[in-house]
């Protein structure tokens, strides 16, 4: 590995700038999967290289080098800048030098592969023994090691293990089938992963496979709904989060200027959180330090209804005079930093009574329950958004009367966040709606769950 | 280290067989984001192996190509087919290929930031004049690909290819606006004039959308982009590995039987000089051809790599590809899997005009929200769109707010014509194409919000509201 000091050094000598960091991560992982009881699948992997940047007369050139490539082959050619080019820089940041390397108790890579998958064939035995016979389960980790330097002494180095268990299963009554996922996600060691909680979560799972190919389809049109922890989480991020990135004002936000008015119930806040956890569990979006050494935080989206901030990175915060809330973040070495969300929830604003869910069933009277959210989409210049469900529950009185067959939910964000009328004090458990966000042809991981809401007038479809 | 000597060392460390997928190459994008450029320059060199040990086949990759780092890549590689315990389907690596596959472009050779800056400049001051369109942004790329299969079965193939491509990213101006991607390949010219007209046009058919009230089962046309992004779902159903997981709507004796409307055929060609990554071998060493995946309605291929043509006993179809869903990767990167190459379509053939013109009431889907979640076993989507309504052969306008629902499988089925007309987009040259059962529902805003988002448009018309 080089110095990272000596890549800029080699840099400045070629190529003169104003302002350069360089970020090289290391990421080891692995990948089993089990279809049916057999193991199908082994991957593992060895990812490193390089992501310089540099500022020179208002234009951010990047360069992604894996570590196989040496010095030498870094090119910059300075670019004639056209007319209707606007010059861009960065804003400054506080010189900070840290070290957070996550250290398990049990680390993911001191447990034996043979550990790893009892536990998958455990789950997979019970998936088959509910009687889903289609189904894959699939255990991931890897681990994120990055070191971030730049030409004013910052150095940040960070290391943070991450593991996931997913299922994907078909449900299948008298011809009808339904696909089910879930996908369990935790941030640390093997003692973080609760295996009975975790069994339970996926026998759940695979019995809801089999409802789901039994139900009727629930007929489009608007209904009120409660919605669960998991997809507070997706109507945060898909609805609001994705349009609350700063960078989308180049292009065009529904929430341009709409700071400091109300966009929202007032019985809700929207929070994006880098530190966010729960019951000791982390929220699978949190960092400590985003990937260009500014420290992560709790940013108020909407506060009481009202629209607070936007999410930003460096270039953004300095582009439109934003608070900088250290939301600058790469899938890997070989992709550029961007405006990305982390642990995106809604949350009960001050204004709000908390209620149990029950109680939010019982002030719903006739509706749909909505939980465990899949896939999603948003266009974020129109407030457009919509997202899978995967469990429809049909309430009359109060109560749950009929199991449904999945469906998709789709609205306008500015419609839909104000037509929240109750709110819940129930948190879902983080590890239920860890996942990956995929934006500009790059993923990184994100969470959390929050707390049931109830919607009225969702536009649910059949 | 070199691929050959990569081989020699996985032997070395007792694998049985071992592929090594080599790849060194380098993407230019040139990225715009509104009045932001940003250049950015990658380059990949790395190695991904599958090796064969105790009648299984471990994957691993590494990025760092030092005998230290290939040495622990194999030797995990190795271990991981071992814990697998042995697979009672096996079908070890391919065999002997040596095949060449090379198709440059001089457009991507010869072009550099600079002149991609320039010509991206060249386009967005003619959209520029168009004053009911905006350019959110967009940008280039080139792609400088070499990719190289080597196995000890003496497969020793070469993919190798350029692509200049350019992608543009506008709104309607007016109050919401729809927002449109288009992505433009260019091959062997560059022709200013009509990538401006295409991507003005594209845009304008979305411009002025209305909302109405409608639930029905009209009659439908797919827009050839609304087609590619359908083919997300069919890409991830007529591949053997999904028929032989259940994991999706064919089976294995769908294969010689009808599937889908004799008016419509459907194939898969790799060797397409319209794709963006053209090739003549898949990403193992196998022969990539043109194939029929639909011929008038029946199942003619199941598409397949090594291991599942011999695991269902089918044919070879060449289609073994390293890529992702999500993320725009370097192959080295993602495992392998069977997806198609390049998707044409063959069938009953018109006009669009023709395919139009006898619709007394129905839909042209333009553009979808949110088809990669749909249920890939069965086919059924419901999602959001943009269409066009028509009536009485006419095109009123666009209609927003729409949800259309049904299955896959089933509109296929019900496919009447397809348009002589094609588009290419990346993924393969799509028609428009005319069919049924598809549910439609459209719903109107409430009345103050349809009558704020007029007042604001016209504002952004004479030039009140600066969009």
């Amino acid at each position: 590995m080089y110095h990272l000091s000596s890549i800029l050094e080699k840099i400045g000598v070629r190529f003169s700038f104003d302002y350069a960091d360089v970020r090289f991560e290391r990421r080891t992982g692995l990948s089993i999967s089990i279809k049916e009881g057999k193991i199908e699948k082994f991957e593992s992997y060895y990812s490193s290289g390089y992501a310089i940047r540099i500022l020179k007369d208002g234009i951010i050139y990047h360069a992604f080098l894996s570590s196989s490539h040496n010095l030498d082959d870094i090119s910059f050619k300075e670019f004639r800048r056209s007319s209707w080019v606007e010059k861009l820089g960065l804003e400054d940041i506080r010189v900070v030098k840290d070290k957070v390397i996550i250290k398990p108790a049990k680390p993911l890579s001191d447990v034996d592969i043979s550990e790893k998958m009892e536990l998958l064939k455990e789950l997979d035995s019970i998936v088959d023994n509910v009687g889903v016979k289609k189904r894959t389960l699939t255990y991931t980790e890897f681990t994120a090691h990055k070191l971030i330097e730049d030409v004013n002494g910052l150095r940040i180095e960070m290391e943070i293990p991450y593991a996931l268990i997913r299922l994907f299963a078909i449900g299948r009554y008298e011809g009808k089938s339904s696909e089910i996922r879930r996908t369990w996600g935790i941030i640390g060691g093997w003692e973080n992963i609760d295996i009975d909680n975790i069994r339970e979560f996926f026998e759940e799972s695979a019995k809801s496979a089999i409802e789901s190919a039994k139900a009727r389809s629930p007929k489009t049109g608007k209904y009120n709904v409660v919605i669960d922890g998991d997809l507070n989480h997706l109507l945060a991020h898909e609805a609001l989060g994705h349009a609350s990135e700063a960078d989308l004002l180049k292009i065009r936000s529904i929430l341009q200027g709409k700071t400091g008015k109300r966009i929202a119930s007032p019985l809700i806040d929207v929070i994006d959180d880098g530190r966010f956890e729960h019951n000791g569990a982390k929220g699978f979006g949190w960092i400590p330090y985003d990937d260009e050494g500014v420290p992560s935080s709790r940013t108020y989206i909407i506060r009481e209804g009202k629209m607070m901030n936007f999410l930003t990175n460096r270039e953004t915060a300095k582009l439109y005079n934003f608070k900088l809330t250290g939301n600058g973040r790469a899938q890997s070495w070989n992709h550029r930093v961007i405006v990305r969300m982390t642990n995106t929830l809604i949350i009960p604003s001050k204004q709000a009574e908390p209620l149990k869910n029950e109680e939010l069933l019982e002030i719903l009277k006739e509706g749909l329950l909505l939980k465990f959210g899949h896939g999603g989409q948003t266009n974020p210049s129109t407030g457009i958004f919509t997202f899978g469900v995967q469990e429809v529950y049909l309430v009359k009185q109060g109560e749950i009367v009929e199991r449904l067959g999945r469906t998709s939910i789709s609205g306008n964000i500015l419609v839909a966040l104000k037509n929240v009328i109750a709110v819940g004090k129930e948190y879902d458990r983080p590890e239920i709606s860890a996942g990956f966000c995929g934006k500009d042809e790059q993923i990184v991981p994100v969470g959390a769950s929050g707390v049931w809401l109830l919607i009225k007038d969702m536009h649910v479809g059949g | 280290m070199e691929p050959e000597d990569m081989l020699k060392l996985g032997i070395e460390l007792g694998a049985e067989e071992i592929e090594v997928f080599f790849s060194s190459s380098t993407y230019r994008l040139l990225r715009v984001e509104k009045k932001s450029i940003y250049p950015l320059d990658t380059r990949i060199k790395g190695a991904s192996f599958r090796v064969a040990k105790n009648r299984n086949i471990g994957f691993s990759f590494t990025t760092d190509l030092s005998k230290e780092a290939v040495e622990y890549s194999i030797k995990t590689a190795i271990n991981n087919a071992l814990s697998m315990g042995p697979d009672e389907n096996y079908a070890g690596l391919p065999e002997e290929s040596r095949i060449s596959s090379v198709y440059e472009s001089k457009l991507a050779k010869d072009i550099d930031f600079q002149e991609l800056m320039e010509l991206y400049s060249d386009i967005r001051a003619r959209i520029l004049e168009e004053k009911k369109v905006y350019l959110g942004g967009g940008g280039g790329i080139i792609i400088d690909a070499y990719y190289r299969i080597l196995n000890s079965n003496g497969v020793d193939s070469l993919i190798k290819f350029q692509t200049l491509g350019l992608i543009f990213l506008t709104l309607t101006k007016e109050y919401p606006p729809a927002m449109i991607m288009l992505p433009i390949i260019l091959r062997d010219k560059i022709d200013v004039d009509k990538i401006t007209e295409k991507v003005i046009e594209k845009t304008l058919e979305f411009y002025g959308a209305k909302e109405i009230h409608y639930s029905g089962k009209p009659e439908i046309v797919f827009s050839p982009y609304a087609l590619a992004l359908m083919s997300m779902l069919l890409d991830q159903q007529i591949t053997a590995s999904a028929i032989d997981a259940g994991r999706s709507p064919y089976k294995l004796n769908d294969l010689g039987e009808k599937v889908a409307s004799e008016k419509i055929s459907i194939i898969d060609n790799p060797r397409s000089k319209q794709s963006p990554y053209p090739t003549e071998v898949d990403m193992e060493g196998v022969p990539a051809r043109k194939k029929y995946i639909i011929r008038n309605g029946i199942l003619e291929n199941i598409l397949t790599d090594h291991y599942y043509s011999k695991k269902l006993g089918l044919k070879k179809t060449g289609n073994l590809v390293r890529t992702s869903f999500w993320t725009f990767e370097d192959p080295v990167f993602s495992s392998p899997l069977i997806m198609p190459w390049f998707l044409e379509f063959e069938g009953e053939e018109a006009k669009f005009e023709e395919l139009v013109s006898d619709i007394r009431e129905g839909f042209i889907i333009l553009d979808m929200m949110g088809v990669h979640q749909s249920d890939v076993a069965s086919g059924k989507f419901s999602v959001p769109a943009i269409a066009l309504y028509v009536k009485n052969g006419e095109i009123k306008h666009p209609v927003r707010n729409v949800m259309i629902s049904g299955y896959l499988p089933e509109v296929l089925r019900n496919v009447e014509l397809i348009s002589k007309e094609k588009e290419d987009l990346v993924t393969g040259a799509y028609p428009y194409i005319k069919t049924k059962g598809v549910k439609v529902s459209a719903i109107k805003s409430p009345l103050l919000y349809r009558v704020a988002n007029r007042l604001i448009s016209s504002l952004i018309k004479i030039g009140i509201i600066k969009f």
